[in-house]
Order: C-alpha cells, then structure tokens, then sequence
C-alpha cells in the first residue's frame, strides 16, 4: 500500500533513468572546456577515420577522373571506374552521409557553444572557427561531388532532414563566411597534442594557414583569382611550411608532420597508427608475384612523365601480375602497421600541403594576367623540387596549360584534385568522353542516393538520373 | 465420537426435567468442548406455517415432524422472540435457520439431536478448538483410489491433497463446509463435508475446470474470458527439445514458432497473431513478453542487451546459430506450463510491454505428499535431414568452360588467378562438402534429477539438469548446459500467511563455429582442394577456406540465475495482501580467438598472429510487485478485485566488447594483454519502468462473467512528453449452457461459452534513450584528447505503440466434454506504429525514433478441438487439432508517399511482402530471361510496380495462408504414443533467391537451380562467367534479375512429423514392494520426417542454412 501511494507521488522520477554510463549529456559537454576539447576531438577523428575522407575521396575520383584504372570485379567501383553509377548504388550514399554526419558534428560544436555556458571564451572562438573550417571542407567536397545540396547549418533534425537543394553559389558563399570566420579567429601556431604545451608539428588539427590555405583553393574554384592568390601568396609567406627539398623528396613528402604540410588526418583505426589507408587499397600484398590486385595507374597517364622524374620513380611502382608489368600509385609506402614499424616511418593522409598554393597562386597570377613572371616562378618551384623538365613559356595560355599539367602530375592520386580540376575547368566532357565510352556529361555529378531522396521529399535528383 | 443423549421433550416433570437438563448441558458443554462437532443433517422435509408462535412449539411440530429431539435451556428460550415461519417441504437446517434468524440463538445438531444454546458462547470455543474433520476418500470413474487430489474448504486458504490410496483428512471450523475437490483432468466437485466422504470424480476430457494461469491470478477454462493457449510439462517432457520454446510448435492455434536453423542454441521466433510493428526492413522482432514465474524474462539475447533492437548493423560477435535465444538457459524439464496469451483481456493487464502476446512460464514447485524422487536420463542422436544435390565436377567444369568461351567481346582466357578451378585444381576432384561439413551426427545427453516433497504446509521442489548435445560441423563442437532450480512453498498454521521462494541458476557453454557451415558447403566449387600439396589450408582463388572457420574457436558462455520470493497474507477473510519480488541475472562471455591459419593471406598479410575478441555481457533485473486482492459476494455473484504495482529496474552492462591482434604468437590468443593493438567499446543500458494495475472480475452463478483490466504504465523509454500511457480492456463470458433451457437437458451438448473482449495494448519495443541528446565517448584520441561524438538524433515526443485488439471466440462440448472445441475471431490494429523514421542522411544520422501514422491490422480465425475418440478401461485415444489463419496487411499509412517508406511497403498489402519482378520467358532478340516492364520505363529497375517506381510487384506475402498441428495420444494398457504433426500452407523462395551467380561463375549451387535456369534458354548465352564486357554484363544483370523475380517464388508449404514420443511404464510389480514406484522407459524424436514440395534445405528455415535437425532419443524416467 504504502509502495502504491510512493508511485502515485513520485511518478515521473521512478522512471527516470541516467544516461547510459559511456555518454554524457549534450548541455553538459558543452559546459566543460575539457569535454567540448573531447566533441572537438570527436569531430576531427571522425572525419580522419571515415571511409570516405580515408580512401573513397581518393579512390573513386581517381577512377572518375583518367588516373586511375579498376581491375577486380565490384560492380560499385565498376561504376566509378566507367562513370557509370546509379542513383541506387550505396557507394555514393555513403559519401553524402559521410560529409553530412562530419557536418552534423561542426553545426553541433557551434551550437552547443554557442548555447552553453561554462566553456572559456578562448575555447568558445578557436573550436567554433575549427567547426566553421571542417565545415567548409566538408561543403567543399559536396558541392563538387554532388553539385547543388542542401546546406544544412543546424542540428535539429525537423528542419535539417527536410531542407532542399541551395545553389553551388550559396554553398561556395557560405564556405568563404565560414573560411574567413576561421582564418580570423584561429592562430598561427597549430594548437598542438594537448591543451597545454603547443607543437607546430603535429598539423592533425588546424590553424590560421590551414583555414587560408582553403579559402585560396575555394577563391580558385570560384573564380576569384585576385583573392586566391593574395590567400595562396599568405600561406607561401609563412615560415612555418616549407617545399621538402629535392634530395628528400622521395621520402618525405607523405611522412607525417613534414614542413609541406598544411593539414593532415590522424591515423586510421587508431591515433597510434603509422600507415594510411590508401596505402593498403592501393598497394598490393606483393609487388613481384600477387594473384590479383585492384587498382592501376593509366599507362597513358603514367606515360606523360619523364622517366628521371622523381613522382614518376618514387611516387609510382611497377606491380608484376602473370608476367605483365602494371604501374600502381606510390606515395604512401606501407599498407599495414607491422610495415610502417618495421620500417621505423610514420606515413599520415596529407590533405592540404604548400605545393598546392603554388600551383594555386601560379594559375591565379596567369588568369589575371598580373604577374606572369610569378607565375612561372611558382610553376618551376614545383617542377624543380621534382627533377622536371622546367617550363620556359612565358604568355598565360602556355602557362596555363602547362600548370594544369603540373597540377595533374603533382596530386594524382591525392583524394579528388585531377576530377575536381578536369570538371572546374570545363574540360571534363572532352577529355574524358574521348577516353572512356560509357561517360555522359551527367557523369559529372554523382546521383543524389536515392534514400536520401526517398526520406526527403523536398529533395530532387541531379539532372539525367 | 463420544456420544450424548438427549432428553425427550414430551416426558418428565419440570422440575427434574429442569435438573437433568442443567446437568446435561453442564456436561455437553464441557464434552463439547473436546469433541468434534460434525454436521450431519439428514435431509427431512418439514412443512411449517405459524405467524407469531412461541418458539418451543415451533420445535414441537419439527419434533413430530422429522423424529428429532429439542435440547435447551427453558430460560433460554422463555426470552427468545416470537417466530413466524411458512414453509413447504423445507430441510431441517433451512427451517432452523429461519426461526433462529432474529435470535441470540443458535443451534448444532448431533445424532439426531438438536441442541440449542446462547449465540458466540460456543462459536469461541470452536475459534480455539478444532472444529469438523472430514476423512475421505477420492475414487476415479473406474473405482479407483486417485492420488494428488487437490481438496480445499471454500472461501479459505485451507487444503489438503489425496494420498496413494486416494484418501484425506481435512479439519475445518466451519459449521458447513463446502469442499472443493479438483484433479487435473476431472470436473471440479463441490460438496458440503461431513465426516466420512466418499468422492467419485468425473473425467472431463474438456479440462474445463483446470487451473489456468493468467496475468496476476488464476482462472479456469470455464470461467476465462481471454484467450489463451497452453502446454503442460507432460506435452514439454514427450519432446527432446533444448529450448522449451521448441515445444510449442504445432500445438497453439494462433502461434507461429520458427527455428532459424539447426544448430545447438539457435535462435526461436514465437510470434502471436501476425506481425504487429513494421520496424524497418523486418528488423523489428516483434518479440512477445516473457514472464517466468511474476518476473519478466529477457526477450533480446544476452550480448545484444545494450545494443540497438532496430538495428542490423550492431558489432555483436557472430555465431554460428545466429541469435541465441536466452530461454536456453531454461532447463525445460523445470517447466510446469506455458500460457501464451493473446487477446486484449488476457494480455491488457501487461499494458505497455503485450502488443505481441504474452508468455507465462510457471515453473514446478513442490507438491504436499510424500517425498519423491525422480530421474530422467536419455540420450540420443541428431542429424541433417535432407541435403541439396549439387552440380557434379564434371558439369561445373563444362559450365566453367563454357563461360569463358561466351565471353569473346573481352579478352578472357582463363588464367590460374582467375580459374584455379580449370585450371589448377584436379578436374576430376569432388568433395561432397554437405556430408562433410553438416554430415556429422550430434550426439545428445541429459539428465534430470529432482526431488519434491514436504506437508501442506511446509513443501519443497528440487531438481538439477545436464545436458550436452553436439553438433553436425566436423570436430568436437558443442552445446553444454547445466542447472538447478530450488523451490519451497511455506505456509502459517493458520494459513493465513504463505510464503514462496525459488530460485533457478543454470550456466551453458556454446563452443560451435562462428559462421554457419551451410553456406560455405553450398558455394564452394565441387573440386576445391581443402588443403594445399603441402598440407597447409588451400586458400587459392576468391573463396575462403570454411576449415578456417572450424579452426576459430568460439566460446560462448552464459549463467542465468532467477529468483523470485512470494509472499501473501490474509488481511481479512477474503482480503488479501501480496508481493512478488523477484531478481534475475543473465551474463554472457564470449571468447573467439581466429589463429593465423583460419585467416584468408591474402587478407591478412603481414600478419604474424590471429586475431582474437572477447566480450563480456550482464543485465540484472529487478522486480517489485505488491498486490492486494479482494473476493466478495456481491449480490448473486462473485467479485474478484486485484489492485498493485509494478516497479522494474533493469540493468544492461557490457563491460568490454574487445578486438585484439597484433598478438606475437598464436599461443597467446587468449590472453589480451598479449596483442599489440586493442580496441575497446562499451555498452550500458538502463531500463525502469512503473505501473498501477487493476482488475475488476465478477461471475455471476458461473452464467455471466464480466472482466474488466487497467494499467497505467511508465517506461524509461520515453521521453520527458510521454512517459506514461494508459491501457485496458473490457472482457465478457456467458457460460450459455447452463441457462435453463440448456443445462443438462441435452445429453449430447455439455458445455458452451460465448466471450468477447476489446481492449488496447501497448509496444515499448524500441531502443532505450532515443530522447537524450548525447556524445559518447571513442577510444580515438586525437590531439592529445579522446573523442565524443554524438550519439543520436533526440526526440523527446515519441511514445507508445498502441494495439486495439478485439476478439470473440466460442467455446463448445459435447459428449459430456469429450469431443470439445473452441474457435476464435479477432481482429487487432496496430498504430503509433514505433520506428526509427528514417532521415535523409543530410540531417547528419539516418534516422531518428518516431511514431508513424501508419496503421497495421492483423485478422484472423483460429479453431482448436480435442476429441476423446477412444476411451476405455485399457486404451484410449485422444486427439488434438488445431489450425489458424491471419491475415496480415498494411491498412493505412498517410502520407506515405512523402516517406522513406514509400519504397518498402505498400498500403493494403502485408508488411513481409515479395515484390519480385515478373519473369516474361526468354527474350529472342538478347536469348536472356526478360521481364515485365510494369511501368515502361525502357528498363527493370528495382521499385515498386505498385507505385509505378519499378517493375517489382506484389507477388505474396511471406506469411503462412495457414498454419495448425495435428496431436494424437494412444494408450494401451502401460504403452503411451504420442505424436504430433506440425502443417504450413505457404509460399517461400527457392534456393535461386540464395544463388547469386549464373552457371560459369566461379560458384556452385543446387542442381535444380543450374538444371532450370539452363533449361529456359541457350547455353551461349545464359552461361557467364563474369561481368567483363556488354555480353558478360547483360547475362549477370539477367541472372541477378531472374533470381528476384517470381521464378524464385516456390510452394514452401510442409506436413512435418514434429513430434514422436513412445513410452512404456513398467508394471509395478516388477519393481518391488513400495507402490509409489515407476518406471517408463521412452523413445522420443523430433522433426522425424517432412512432407514437401520444397526443393532447399528446409521450408521451414528456407534459405542457406543448417536445416533442423532430425533427433531421435531414448531413455527412462524412475519414480521412487
């Protein structure tokens, strides 16, 4: 009786439960500095250690774009490899929700500072500028992979899941509001391993350049050369980077905290990893006798190199498969962790590094005409640090060409540069519809999944799926 | 006795009278006080009409009358009032009553003597002294003394039961004591005690006055106005089943019971009239409430506790078995019965937690009588009952061959990469790789023990368990359990105040491989060499070698411990107090350590050890139940009243989920420190709930019974909005054959009930927390902190599932109970259906928890009948029939079109549906299977045709068209058969569906797959060995579509041979002296043979997998 009547009084609390004991309230994560550190966290890992930041951004544009060939029999990678994909394929599905659920995780970062208190103010500025900058990238790689997309900017999952399409315009729009919110409020010291003690070298988290790196490459896409290359020129000005010289450049271009690098991923799997995933897609388990191996570099694009190249010799290797030689993509050089130990070497995903705001502030000073002389200067630092025959044209147009070559030579294989650039420069069509049969122009945009199209009415299909 | 001698009214003079009467009262009252009052009345008729008469001459006349003497104190009855009384042919007792009524008077009678006294002056002394005893004696139709007789005193808690020689001995302090007398089997007799009582029972074949279990209570078959279904432990001990759920198949109208295959430990689905919750993709179980003695059982395995239940994709380490059912840890010789309730009235008074039924397990507790102890050891064996012919070497050569040569448009001459089988392998190499992976035979023991015994007051039940069974695979796999279960029932002198307590622990061991066999056997090319020239595992080409498998060890262990204490107190005469306390705990460990040499190379290179996970899995459960319960009459009838409470608190715990390598040797596979690389998750779940609950039951002269339940129910897995919902129903009987006109005037007609009930259920079946908004802590660290990430979409508002249940049914007997039937209708809506409503990922997940405005109706008929078709006095037959019907579809869904589920289901049509495409033969222009173009798209494509997305179209529903079970039970003389066969009308798919390359593919399958698909056309052009160029691709493309569509669609309809069992008790004279002694010795088997035109593995599991088995046991069972 007397339990009945305790029922009746405390109703609402005799089902009240904790949250389970591995998950912390929302309203309280962001009122710590030390646990909005670990939603940060959460969000930087998750993009480094998604499939699709890890190996798909690689993979399927390198097999959109004419690096890279498919061997093996997956009829997802089939598609890529033909542009022929499907709006039912789940390949693509699971690079929309990739980006979106890193999105999710940037607006949640903003929000929750924004609507918490008990964060110091430091951290309020530097974790909602770093959200801002994962954001953009993650825009970034929407817009040129599925062309017009929603741009969610809130968590609540009544609006965000019903939003339809905004224009690239919007979308570039708000990645330049966020790029330069970033680039204003972060610092130029990377913030280092722990709270306290800074490093500038572990580049797994971001910084001023980082966040200017990217506004250069957004300015580049959007066609504003003038601030590409003021951004590209800020970037190449500091001296926390680098070009890693000639002599070791065999080695040390793809090796962690290197002084090229802008940004890089932490580990797969796990923070105390040395390889890279892309290693393990591309590198088979032998060189000299494999039963089967997946990916191949073109011969014709491998043929555009000089053979003292030193990314044609050191970037590439030859993989032998029943007597036939096949060249294979090399920049990452151990494919599992007992590799990388042996070998005594830390390999981390680069992801932006200064030879792109080269070649980036190269094309912007040969598109406005300004300074042809800087832009050659820019293009032969690259080639030099190569072992490259130099360019020695002088008017734009050759220097144009001769820097989307560079570029194309310089980043094959690195996540999307040769797709995003061959579709940026409207050269997708010829270039590609010469090469492959089955590609159409609507290849160009990959199909919004269809699930997501079946869960959110307001959302249309790309043209010509 | 001691005997008294009254005075003769009509006699002596009044001064002696008046002596010899304060003597005698002198002395009856100090005998009355040691003797035993008993309450003979012979039954005489006394015909009385007085208005305002004296008292003593009202005895005058019933002295002339009927022969009996008067004694009395004349003071005593000077004071009495004056009477009136008018009755015709009345009996003794009434009309003493009657003048005493209105008195201070009362009165006793004793060998023909009535002594009247002064009213409470002996009540008191009968309150401390003893009272009536009654010494029976129980006979069965044939004469026969019955043991086990249950006789309880109406309207108290005192009983006794029937020795071997059927007799009893009951004391009561009643002055007229009905006695209840009950024996399963037998009508329930009532009759008023008197001292010496000779009861013949009748056998009512119809069970209708058996004991039945409901939520929070009994009742009878006659009196229940719910629907539900049941077994006893007889039905459970005649089948050599390891889950009692195994049971159940074919015996329960509207209950459907599917093994997923047949290996130990495999999981069970019970669904109880059709599928209620759509879930997403079938994901959803729909899984009934299981109660185990008051305390609810865990439904979802063990180690997926903390997971996700509308998930596919949780991290749970695979087994062989797919998902272990915890009621294995059930020991089912343990079991008294299984109810399975099904209608609004029976199950309402679970409210939240009984949309999909309710399964009431009642577990065996000690019976007053002598001590006894029983033993039961059998053994036996199991094996795969059909396998699946297979394309020879020789044919899948040539189809290899051909394949090759089809595909011209591309350079594709076989190479040693890609056809080891041509070329590499023995061409005329053959393993039959169903024999030697399922082939085995399992080897199964167990033994059960137990021991019972105690008084009506004090009572125990003890019993310990094996029981080891085997497995088909290669190797020593297998499945060991081992249990005890505890029971003592207590109850005060003066019964007032019992007490139960029982507890049952049992722990298993599961070590069978981590990957089904079946599969492996299915595909694996004829001439695969298991192993290389070198003896090392062959792992040459694009398959894995199934002996890694074998080699990885699995070790899968569980306890469960279940205790539940019963208390109950008397308040008042038909007022009582009680609580149900109960606390469970369930834990599993598994273990699987994968050595090098189970693991693909070509996977794993640079591996220099395996890889191993260990994890670890415990809920507690706690329960807290107060009740009180009310029995009064009201009116004519009786009313039965239960109020209490519910306070549950479960407790999900995965303390570590561990994935370990990097290990330096495979020594130390077990031991986790030894791995180079560890990554570690947990898991913990936490699950309160609280309700009120009551029932109102009034039977008015077992004619007219009304029930009404309510619960108010509050559930941590709601948000903050809607925590607690409301449930009920209203329930009705009339018992219409015993209305005047009826009863016992027809001689063929026994028994005929009419009920109906309505009511509305909940589901609280969806994941715990869905309305917090949370991060979760990642083992990744990055920049020098670990991570948080968010766990979810939150929504505070969603609540209950809600289930409207309606149903009638009508119970009939005829032949005095001999042939008895019952039959149902119901018809239950489902809406609020509960679902992680799935988002367009751009909301950052893929779904949140929701309530969709669907609604999904499930109607149905179901019919029952048992029939005594043979009954005499040394053989007799029964026979049991049962068959259901439900039909099962998606009634309304607003707004569908504008969901996520617009692809997956179509309104109107049932939730598990086949849309396939419609196979249109051969094209002549492709020589390639083509299909219907529903909607003219200019290509197959994989939407609905329905919608006119697609061309697939409704083609049927997975759900049986009907499904029963046919029960017969002969007996002669000391021999007992019992068999059961279990019948399925439905559709299913062929192994096509499961055949996912065309013939040339570097693939076996069935013969009768490859047989047919090559007979639709020419070999050019069906055969393929890749997707290398158009022509490759066109005829993989063809083959894939041909395997979704109708021509996969097949008769999946089966009759099985369940259930056998043989047995023969032994004479009793060959086993001595002492009467109480038996022994049976049986044989029993299980799904012994199957009627089918289904060409897989199974009908019932379909699909790839370890079909279930055929088991045959033998063994005895000894009574002492």
């Amino acid at each position: 009786m007397a339990f009945t009547i305790i029922i009746f009084s405390g109703c609402e609390k005799t089902v009240e439960i904790d949250p389970p004991l591995n998950q912390v309230t929302t309203d309280l994560v962001f009122a710590s500095d030390k646990l909005a550190t670990a939603a940060r966290a959460g969000m930087f890992s998750s993009l480094a250690t998604t499939t699709t930041q890890s190996q798909s951004i690689t993979t399927y544009s390198s097999l959109q774009a004419d690096d890279l060939l498919y061997m093996a029999t997956t009829a997802a990678l089939q598609e890529f490899n033909n542009n022929t994909y499907t709006a039912v394929s789940t390949s693509q599905a699971a690079l929309f929700s990739d980006w979106y659920s890193i999105i999710y995780r940037a607006n949640a970062i903003i929000e929750g500072l924004q609507n918490t208190s008990g964060a110091s103010e430091a951290i309020k500025k530097q974790f909602t500028a770093e959200a801002k900058l994962v954001r953009a990238y993650c825009y970034f790689h929407l817009v040129n992979t599925f062309g017009e997309v929603p741009l969610v900017l809130v968590t609540d999952p009544a609006i965000s899941a019903f939003l339809p399409k905004s224009s690239t315009a919007i979308i570039y729009a708000q990645m330049i509001a966020d790029l330069t919110d970033a680039k204003t409020n972060l610092g130029v010291v990377y913030p280092g391993v722990t709270a306290t003690t800074t490093s500038s070298n572990d580049r797994t988290l971001v910084n001023k350049f980082t966040a200017t790196a990217l506004l250069a490459r957004v300015y580049i896409f959007t066609g504003n050369f003038a601030a590409a290359e003021s951004n590209a020129s800020e970037v190449i000005a500091s001296t926390l980077y680098s070009l890693i010289p000639k002599a070791t450049m065999a080695t040390g271009v793809f090796v962690r905290d290197n002084a090229e690098c802008i940004w890089e991923m932490s580990p797969p799997l796990l923070n105390t990893n040395q390889y890279t995933v892309e290693a393990g897609v591309f590198i088979p388990s032998s060189l000299t006798s494999v039963t089967t191996f997946n990916y191949r570099l073109d011969p014709r694009f491998a043929a555009l190199f000089a053979s003292t190249d030193l990314r044609r010799t050191n970037w590439m290797s030859n993989v032998t498969l029943s007597g036939t030689t096949y060249i294979i993509p090399f920049k990452y050089k151990y494919r599992t962790q007992p590799l990388a130990v042996a070998a005594g070497v830390s390999e981390s995903q680069i992801v932006i590094r200064l030879a792109e705001q080269y070649l980036i502030r190269a094309e912007a000073r040969a598109r406005t005409g300004s300074n042809l002389s800087g832009a050659l200067a820019d293009l032969n630092a690259i080639q030099t640090r190569a072992g490259a025959t130099l360019t020695t044209a002088t008017d734009a147009a050759s220097l144009l060409t001769a820097i989307a070559l560079e570029n194309r030579k310089e980043f094959f294989c690195e996540q999307a540069y040769r797709w995003y650039n061959l579709k940026r420069t409207g050269e997708a069509d010829a270039v590609l519809g010469a090469l492959k049969s089955s590609y159409t122009p609507k290849s160009k945009l990959l199909p919004i999944p269809q699930a997501a199209i079946d869960a959110n009415y307001n959302l249309t299909q790309n043209p010509g799926y | 006795m001691y005997k008294f001698y009254p005075n003769n009214l009509g006699g002596r003079s009044r001064p002696v009278r008046k002596i010899l009467l304060i003597m005698r009262l002198t002395t009856f009252l100090l005998l009355a006080a040691m003797m035993q009052v008993s309450a003979t009345t012979l039954a005489q008729q006394i015909t009385i009409n007085r208005k305002n008469a004296n008292l003593t001459e009202v005895f005058k006349t019933i002295r002339l009358q009927t022969g009996y003497d008067f004694v009395y104190d004349q003071d005593l009855i000077s004071k009495a009032s004056p009477v009136t009384i008018n009755v015709n042919n009345a009996e003794l007792n009434d009309v003493l009553k009657n003048c005493l009524s209105n008195q201070s008077l009362t009165y006793t009678i004793t060998n023909k003597t009535v002594i009247i006294q002064e009213k409470g002056f002996l009540d008191k002394f009968k309150g401390y002294f003893a009272t009536i005893t009654v010494n029976g004696t129980v006979l069965d139709e044939n004469g026969v003394p019955l043991p086990g007789v249950s006789i309880k005193v109406k309207g108290t808690t005192r009983y006794t039961m029937s020795g071997n020689n059927g007799r009893f001995y009951i004391a009561t302090s009643d002055e007229n004591p009905i006695l209840v007398i009950s024996y399963l089997g037998y009508k329930t007799i009532e009759l008023t005690g008197i001292p010496t009582l000779t009861v013949n029972m009748v056998p009512d074949p119809a069970k209708l006055d058996e004991v039945q279990v409901i939520g929070y209570g009994t009742t009878t078959r006659r009196l229940n106005t719910g629907s539900q279904v049941g077994i006893s432990a007889e039905q459970i001990s005649d089948q050599p089943v390891t889950n009692v759920l195994q049971a159940m198949a074919g015996r329960m109208a509207g209950v459907t019971i599917t093994q997923s295959n047949g290996l130990p430990g495999a999981g069970i689905t019970v669904q109880i009239r059709g599928v209620n919750s759509i879930g997403e993709n079938g994901i959803k179980p729909n899984r009934p409430l299981y109660i185990i003695d008051g305390v609810p059982f865990l439904s979802e395995p063990i180690n997926s506790a903390t997971y996700s239940v509308t998930s596919a994709s949780n991290t749970r380490l695979p087994s062989a078995e797919g998902t272990t059912s915890p009621m294995n840890s059930i020991n089912p010789s343990d079991i008294e019965n299984i109810e399975v309730l099904k209608d609004a009235d029976a199950t309402s008074i679970y409210g939240s937690r009984a949309a999909n039924g309710v399964v009431l397990i009642t577990t065996k507790r000690g019976k007053p009588g002598r001590t006894k102890f029983s033993l039961n050891a059998s053994s036996g064996i199991s094996e795969v009952s059909h396998f699946v012919e297979m394309v020879g070497t020789q044919q899948y050569l040539a189809l290899r061959a051909k394949a090759f040569a089809n595909n011209t448009t591309n350079p594709a001459t076989p190479t040693a990469t890609s056809a080891p089988d041509l070329l590499v392998w023995d061409q005329n190499g053959y393993t039959d790789f169903q024999k030697m992976f399922l082939g085995g035979t399992a080897k199964t023991n167990d033994v059960n023990a137990s021991m019972s015994g105690g008084d009506t007051q004090t009572n125990f039940f003890l019993s310990g368990t094996y029981h080891k069974e085997g497995n088909v695979f290669p190797g020593n796999q297998g499945y060991q359990r081992g249990g005890g279960k505890f029971s003592l029932n207590h109850s005060s002198l003066d019964q007032r105040f019992n007490l139960a307590l029982s507890a049952m622990y049992s722990t298993d061991k599961n070590n069978i491989a981590s990957t089904d066999l079946a599969t492996w056997a299915y595909i694996l090319p004829p001439n695969f060499p298991l192993y290389t020239s070198t003896g090392t595992l062959n792992w040459d080409g694009f398959v894995s070698n199934p002996l890694g498998y074998l080699n990885q060890a699995n070790d899968n262990r569980t306890s469960n411990l279940n205790t539940n204490l019963y208390l109950k107190y008397t308040l008042l005469k038909g007022l009582d107090f009680k609580t149900n306390l109960g606390f469970s705990k369930s834990d599993m460990t598994q273990v699987v350590t994968r050595p090098l040499s189970s693991l693909n190379p070509s996977l794993f290179s640079g591996y220099t050890a395996g890889t191993a996970s260990y994890v670890y899995n415990y809920t507690n459960n706690y329960i807290v139940e107060p009740q009180i319960t009310y029995t009064s009459k009201v009116w004519k009838g009786t009313l039965n009243a239960l109020a209490g409470g519910t306070y549950q608190y479960k407790q999900s715990r995965m303390p570590y989920n561990i994935s370990a390598s990097g290990f330096t040797s495979d020594d130390f596979l077990r031991t986790v420190t030894a791995a180079s690389t560890i990554s570690t998750s947990s898991g913990s779940v936490d699950y309160k709930y609280a309700s009120l609950f009551g029932r109102l039951n009034y039977n008015l002269q077992d004619k007219y019974v009304v029930n009404v339940n309510f619960r108010r129910d509050g559930s941590s897995r709601f948000g903050p909005n809607n925590k607690f919902g409301n449930f009920g129903s209203v329930g009705a009987a009339w018992i219409f054959s015993e209305e005047k006109p009826l009863k016992d005037k027809l001689s063929w007609f026994s028994f005929g009930k009419l009920r109906g009930s309505y009511g509305i259920v909940g589901s609280d079946e969806i994941d715990n927390y869905g309305y917090l908004d949370t991060y979760a802590a990642s083992t990744y660290v990055y920049g020098g902190s670990t991570s948080l990430n968010p766990t979810r979409l939150p929504n505070p508002d969603y609540k209950w599932e809600e289930t409207k249940k309606l149903d009638i049914g009508l119970d009939l007997a005829f032949f005095k109970n001999r042939l008895s039937l019952s039959g149902g209708f119901y018809h239950n809506r489902t809406s609020n259906q509960l679902v992680t409503l799935t988002t367009s990922s751009q909301a950052g997940f893929t779904g949140y928890l929701s309530n969709l405005p669907a609604t999904v109706q499930n109607s149905g008929w179901e019919l029952s009948l048992t029939s005594t078709n043979i009954k005499s006095k040394n053989f007799s037959w029964i026979s049991s029939f049962n068959v259901s019907q439900n039909h099962n579809k998606l009634l309304s869904f607003p707004n569908i079109e504008k969901s996520s589920y617009y692809t997956t289901y179509v309104v109107g049509l049932p939730i598990s549906s086949y849309y396939l495409y419609q196979y249109a033969g051969i094209n002549p222009t492709t020589n390639l299977p083509s299909f219907i173009d529903f909607n003219n798209s200019g290509s197959i494509t994989t939407g609905f045709a329905a919608t006119g997305r697609g061309d697939r179209y409704y083609a049927g529903t997975s759900y049986p068209k009907y499904f029963g079970g046919l029960t017969n039970t002969l007996n002669y003389k000391s021999v007992t058969l019992d068999f059961t066969f279990q019948f399925v009308k439905q559709m299913g798919r062929s192994l096509l569906a499961s055949s996912n390359y065309p013939p040339g593919y570097f693939s076996n399958a069935a013969a009768s797959v490859v047989n047919e698909y090559l007979a639709l056309g020419s070999q050019d052009y069906l055969v393929s060995a890749g997707t290398r160029g158009t022509a490759g691709s066109a005829s993989y493309l063809a083959y894939s579509n041909y395997t979704a569509s109708d021509a996969s669609l097949v008769d999946a309809s089966f009759i099985r041979l369940k259930n056998v069992n043989l047995s023969y008790t032994l004479p009793a004279k060959w086993l001595g002296k002492n009467s109480g002694q038996s022994m049976r010795i049986y044989s029993q088997a299980q799904n012994l043979f199957t009627i089918t035109k289904y060409k897989g593995f199974d009908p019932e599991s379909q699909s790839i997998a370890t079909p279930p088995l055929r088991t045959i046991t033998g063994g005895f069972q000894f009574t002492f």
